[in-house]
């Protein structure tokens, strides 16, 4: 009874099949991670034209920077769909 | 199935043979000496191997298939870890133009103000000099007359304020 018992556990672990491979999430590159720098303002009582146009180059070279790590988020977005797909 | 993960494959393919052979070989004797139980548990055992056997295989085939996702999660992670450099190179490049640019719009204007700019009309026409001689002139004028009215640096920072 024992032997048969045994024998029948040993048989009904049949169905029981893993696959042990995982793909690991890949982590972004640290440039695109950091967060945007805040705007700049201009400081100080009086302020010429020229500090003036140079606070808004700075803030549009920041937006610009901002700009190209959306971008490149999203190539990185599509590149890694695009090599996790390739595994199935 | 999960017992056989821990089973070396040349053992199991001992154990399988083995079951098979003793089953047959067990069904003849019991045949021949016309015994049913050795018969009966012959039978029994080699219906385990067959059961094994196919097991057996069914493994192999899981762990030819385990391999093949290793080798493809390895290659993935390999390309994923490409395209990462590939990626921040191209923010480091991108980000290095951008940055060059504004320094140089910067640096005109500066120019301009302190008068260096020798090496901005060094390549103009004479109608081209006249021009950015007016636009200077226009530029120190405008600097010493005019300052930016306090309303526009306060509605300037309001508006770089996200809040």
């Amino acid at each position: 009874m024992k032997i048969t018992a045994l024998l029948l556990s040993l048989l009904l672990v049949g169905c029981s099949t893993t696959v042990p491979v995982v793909a690991k999430f890949p982590t972004a590159p640290k440039s695109l991670t950091e967060p945007c720098p805040p705007l700049k303002k201009i400081e100080g009582e009086q302020v010429s034209i020229v500090e003036l146009h140079t606070k808004v180059v700075e803030n549009y070279t920041q937006y610009y920077e901002c700009a190209i790590k959306v971008e490149e988020w999203n190539n990185w977005h599509v590149k890694q769909k695009k090599i996790f797909e390739e595994i199935k | 199935m999960w017992l056989l993960h821990l089973l070396p494959d040349s053992l199991i393919l001992f154990i399988t043979y083995a079951m098979l052979f003793l089953g047959i070989a067990g069904v003849i004797v019991g045949y021949i000496l016309n015994k049913l139980t050795i018969q009966i548990v012959s039978f029994i055992v080699f219906v385990c191997g067959v059961y094994w056997y196919g097991g057996y295989s069914t493994e192999m085939q899981w762990r030819a298939k385990v391999a093949e996702m290793q080798e493809k999660v390895k290659l993935a992670e390999e390309k994923s870890k490409a395209a990462n450099e590939e990626i921040e190179q191209q923010v480091i490049e991108k980000t290095k133009v951008v940055r060059e640019k504004g320094r140089k719009q910067v640096e005109y204007i500066t120019r301009m103000v302190e008068g260096k700019t020798v090496e901005i009309i060094k390549d103009m026409s004479e109608e081209e000099k006249q021009a950015f001689l007016t636009k200077q002139k226009e530029l120190q004028d405008a600097l010493k007359n005019c300052p930016v009215p306090r309303i526009i640096v306060e509605e300037h920072n309001k508006a770089a304020d996200p809040k």
